[in-house]
């Protein structure tokens, strides 16, 4: 890994964990059963994905954010299209509605009030979406494994 | 969705983790305070610490909420995902363990570190910047502690991390060279950029001159069509803009890096970049001619303090230095109709280049420039010819009294040697150093001389200071 990829590792690696930290709760919990805890996560999920997919340039240049984020957020909205198979082939402003909605849905929940089941459902879609794009990402930077040898025995069989 | 698991893979990769963040956090227990020159490593290792211990609870709660949901393919599918995430950070963690290893003092060039430690505390008491020789060859500065606390905090973990850890990183085979370290005062420079949120005092001057406004219209030529209409693309401008704003903090950093160390940072970026093909501009990086171009511009700008020395004194000895100023630079961009995206990103920089100057020079004392140029035009002549024979610039007595030299005058002294290897100067001090030495040994006694001359003259400030 490159030290100039740690700053977008670690977005990548802090808005999955809020994905799969949600996601995990809603198999763990039901809904009128969140606590506290529980509602300040889902308040963090709704604050992460506004910073990352809606805040303006402006916004993100204000908060001191400019040098890596601004530069990310197209490229989440492309990451984001490609894992999850529906929004392959839609535009970034039907993407914009997909997370505004999930926004909106993380911060009624985290009020503690009830949910339109398709709304929940599309919320986890983009959850999952999200997390199956930035755990390969991250996979991806942070290198497969190694185990010494393969890849010198290739090196040897090659110069040989 | 992910990929069903069954509870036996879960339950093994709950204690995989466990082991591993419990491993690390061994590691970091290990630290000794006394390894550093500050205590802020060890304190940095302490919340390392703290975070590998919750990391592996955390792993735990998982494995346990598997353990009681064993037939529930969906749950265990989320456990093994987070588990997963909880492995990820374990990996972003042990980064954190070379950051500490090569931070440890034998690796640091000591003179150097003390110094920009010291000029950092006076415009920032509270900073917490830590220097790391690194295995890349490559001078860099990552904000490592607000990283973090991003990570951390979305994990659920409630160790408290000091958001202003921040380290900046020298190529390890130049540890022992003060004067090669000269550049981490860029690096240094992108703390205090970071940490004082100057983009955002940038983009407020700017928009308040209406020079905001301009850079956008610069940027926007780039989408008029041949019909002369409007087809505004927003994720390319966006591009554009982060194009810009890299930029700008790359040289907002080289500003503030002259405030702290005067031009021997710029004679440093020269050496540095001599040798490297100029391969244009980047997207995170201005070309290094470009930087050079605009670095040397400030300096001969009849406004600021160094201008006669750069154009009396350093212009003449280090003749080359036009040649590589670079052609396409931005100060001859043309704002109001530029030919590609390219020069648009260019004109929309220059455009916002002199807010960058006022902005950063607001962050230092007014007369920073102004003493260091006079120190280094009442001493350099007498430096030069001491340092010719042998003496370190520390030990320099002007007019018979001792008047310590500035750590800044006698670094830049030391960079004109170095660049300057055939005056008549250099020949005596080769005569001195030894007739067979070859370059290397001579600029390894040369940064011998300016190390000892920056202790020198830390030792006397702090001495007198405190008497």
């Amino acid at each position: 890994m490159r030290k100039e990829e740690l700053p977008v590792l670690a977005a990548s690696v802090d808005i999955g964990l809020l994905a799969d930290r949600t996601l995990f709760l809603f198999e763990v919990k039901e809904d009128a059963r969140f606590e506290d805890s529980d509602r300040h996560l889902l308040r963090d999920s709704a604050k992460s994905l506004k910073r990352l997919f809606l805040d303006t340039p402006e916004e993100l240049v204000l908060s001191g954010n400019a040098s890596y984020l601004a530069s990310a957020q197209s490229g989440w909205y492309r990451t984001l299209a490609e894992a999850a198979p529906r929004a392959r082939s839609a535009p970034e402003s039907a993407l914009r509605d997909w997370v505004q909605a999930a926004v909106e849905t993380a911060e009624a929940m985290a009020e503690g009030e009830k949910v339109k089941r398709a709304d929940r459902e599309r919320f986890v879609a983009l959850l999952d979406a999200l997390s199956s794009a930035t755990f390969a990402y991250a996979e991806r930077v942070q290198g497969e494994p190694r185990f010494g040898g393969t890849e010198w025995s290739q090196r040897l069989t090659t110069v040989g | 969705m992910v990929a069903a698991v069954d509870y036996s893979r879960v339950a093994r990769a709950a204690a995989a983790v466990q082991e591993q963040a419990g491993n690390l956090a061994g590691e970091f227990a290990k630290v000794r305070i006394r390894d550093f020159p500050n205590e802020d490593a060890a304190e940095l290792a302490g919340v390392l610490l703290a975070a590998c211990k919750e990391l592996a609870n955390r792993a735990s709660e998982v494995g346990e909420a598997a353990a009681a949901s064993k037939n529930n393919a969906a749950l265990l599918a989320r456990a093994f995902r987070l588990l997963g995430r909880y492995n990820q950070i374990v990996r972003l963690v042990h980064i954190y363990l070379s950051f500490l290893r090569d931070a440890e003092v034998y690796t640091l060039p000591s003179a150097l570190s003390g110094l920009l430690r010291k000029k950092l505390s006076l415009i920032d008491p509270d900073a917490h910047v830590y220097m790391h020789a690194d295995d890349e060859y490559n001078y860099y500065y990552s904000p490592i502690g607000r990283l973090l606390k991003e990570v951390l905090e979305s994990g659920g973990l409630t160790t408290y991390v000091n958001e202003k850890f921040g380290v900046v990183a020298f190529p390890k085979s130049e540890s022992g060279s003060t004067l090669k370290c000269t550049l981490l005062a860029h690096e240094v420079g992108h703390y205090i950029y970071d940490f004082r949120q100057l983009d955002a005092e940038v983009v407020q001057a700017a928009t308040h001159s209406g020079d905001w406004q301009r850079a956008e219209a610069c940027l926007t030529t780039q989408f008029i069509d041949a019909k002369g209409q409007l087809q505004l693309d927003q994720p390319r401008m966006q591009h554009y803009w982060s194009i810009v704003f890299s930029w700008l903090q790359e040289f907002a950093s080289d500003r503030i890096a002259i405030h702290l160390l005067g031009p021997a940072f710029v004679l440093a970026w020269l050496d540095y970049t001599v040798a490297m093909d100029d391969n244009g501009d980047g997207e995170t990086h201005p070309s290094p001619a470009n930087r050079i171009d605009v670095l040397w511009s400030w300096l001969r700008a009849d406004s600021n303090p160094w201008s006669d020395t750069i154009v009396s004194r350093l212009e003449p000895r280090i003749p080359w230095v036009s040649a590589v100023r670079s052609k396409e630079n931005l100060m001859s961009a043309s704002i109001d109709w530029p030919a590609d995206p390219k020069e648009a990103i260019r004109g929309a920089a220059k455009i916002l280049l002199p807010h960058i100057a006022a902005v950063v020079d607001g962050v230092f004392p007014s007369d920073s420039l102004l003493s260091q140029a006079s120190d280094y035009s009442e001493k350099a002549d007498e430096a030069f010819e001491l340092l010719g024979k042998g003496v370190p610039p520390g030990e320099v007595l002007v007019n018979g009294s001792y008047s310590a030299l500035l750590d800044s005058t006698a670094l830049l002294v030391g960079w004109m040697f170095l660049l300057d290897g055939l005056d008549t100067q250099w020949g005596d001090f080769v005569e001195k150093a030894d007739q067979s030495a070859k370059h290397h040994a001579i600029s390894c006694l040369l940064d011998e001389h300016v190390a000892k001359a920056a202790e020198v003259i830390a030792l006397r400030s702090a001495w007198m200071v405190n008497s």
